[in-house]
């Protein structure tokens, strides 16, 4: 099964509860925002991504599915909906930082 | 808070536009490595290359990808799976994704459905769909990853594939 926090966001649901119901069976998980905005800008609560993941036994990549402004060019109704945009290494940058400080992916640095 | 999971992360060519051309790969190329990216989800309909198999192997190496995976509709567009020329259709479409999984030595094709879930019969017609098309994706060594968009789904997932 593939998890997406934005699309469990939308839903309402506790990704920490959704995650831990799927189980072994999770595959695949896409990382995005609340509205389609960068992680760490919106209003996903990543620590209970983190411990939905943790509970799932996850240990595959998280892979972030962020739109940035050339993609909402070319698909107009992404950017109708969903107006805000960083550019595409600012996004990139700023969701690292906020899965680095949810726990789920390693710092940079190491 | 408890340690990190230090999960490996990845990035959706998404990011830097729609289509997959060789520009859009060197730049994607840059901001993985840039990032320390090892992951990548690139779109199977967005590609436009020459060769689509040795652009993406090669931009694997040259980035680092050592995990890499196709997202398709599982269902081009919105296929009514009571039509049997649609169901077909896009039967061959996501084998064609398979194919190019396999081919570029990634692990899943993902996705969501594709398909208009609360229809009449759609739920029957759907799970017949699923279970076709994993034959194909079994025979390949490649794992569907369904992506679910409404609870419908999962119900299908669950009724087909587990």
């Amino acid at each position: 099964m593939h998890f997406d926090t934005f699309h469990n966001h939308c839903h309402g649901r506790n990704p920490a509860q959704a995650l831990r119901k799927i189980g072994d069976r999770l595959g695949h998980v896409h990382i995005s925002g609340s509205e389609r905005m960068t992680p760490g800008t919106d209003k996903i609560d990543w620590c209970r991504v983190r411990q939905g993941l943790e509970a799932a036994d996850y240990r595959g990549a998280v892979v972030l599915e962020l739109f940035g402004p050339e993609t909402r060019k070319a698909i107009p109704a992404i950017a109708a909906g969903f107006p805000r945009s960083l550019r595409c290494d600012t996004s990139v940058e700023v969701t690292c930082y906020t899965l680095e400080r949810a726990g789920i992916i390693a710092p940079l640095s190491e | 808070m408890s340690s990190s999971l230090q999960l490996p992360f990845g990035v959706m060519s998404l990011v830097d536009g729609f289509w997959v051309n060789a520009k859009l790969l060197r730049r994607l190329r840059t901001l993985c490595v840039t990032h320390g990216a090892t992951a990548c989800e690139v779109p199977y309909p967005g590609l436009r290359l020459q060769d689509p198999i040795e652009s993406i192997c090669t931009f694997c190496v040259q980035a680092g990808i050592l995990n890499l995976s196709i997202c398709h509709f599982f269902g081009d567009g919105m296929p009514n799976p009571q039509v049997a020329g649609e169901q077909e259709a896009a039967l061959s479409s996501l084998r064609k994704a398979i194919d190019f999984a396999s081919a570029v030595g990634a692990t899943k094709v993902v996705g969501p459905l594709g398909i208009s879930i609360g229809q009449p019969g759609t739920l029957e017609g759907a799970t017949a769909f699923l279970k076709r098309a994993v034959t194909f994706a079994e025979q390949a060594s490649i794992t569907l990853c369904l992506e679910y968009l409404r609870p419908e789904e999962d119900k299908v997932f669950l009724a087909a594939v587990v």
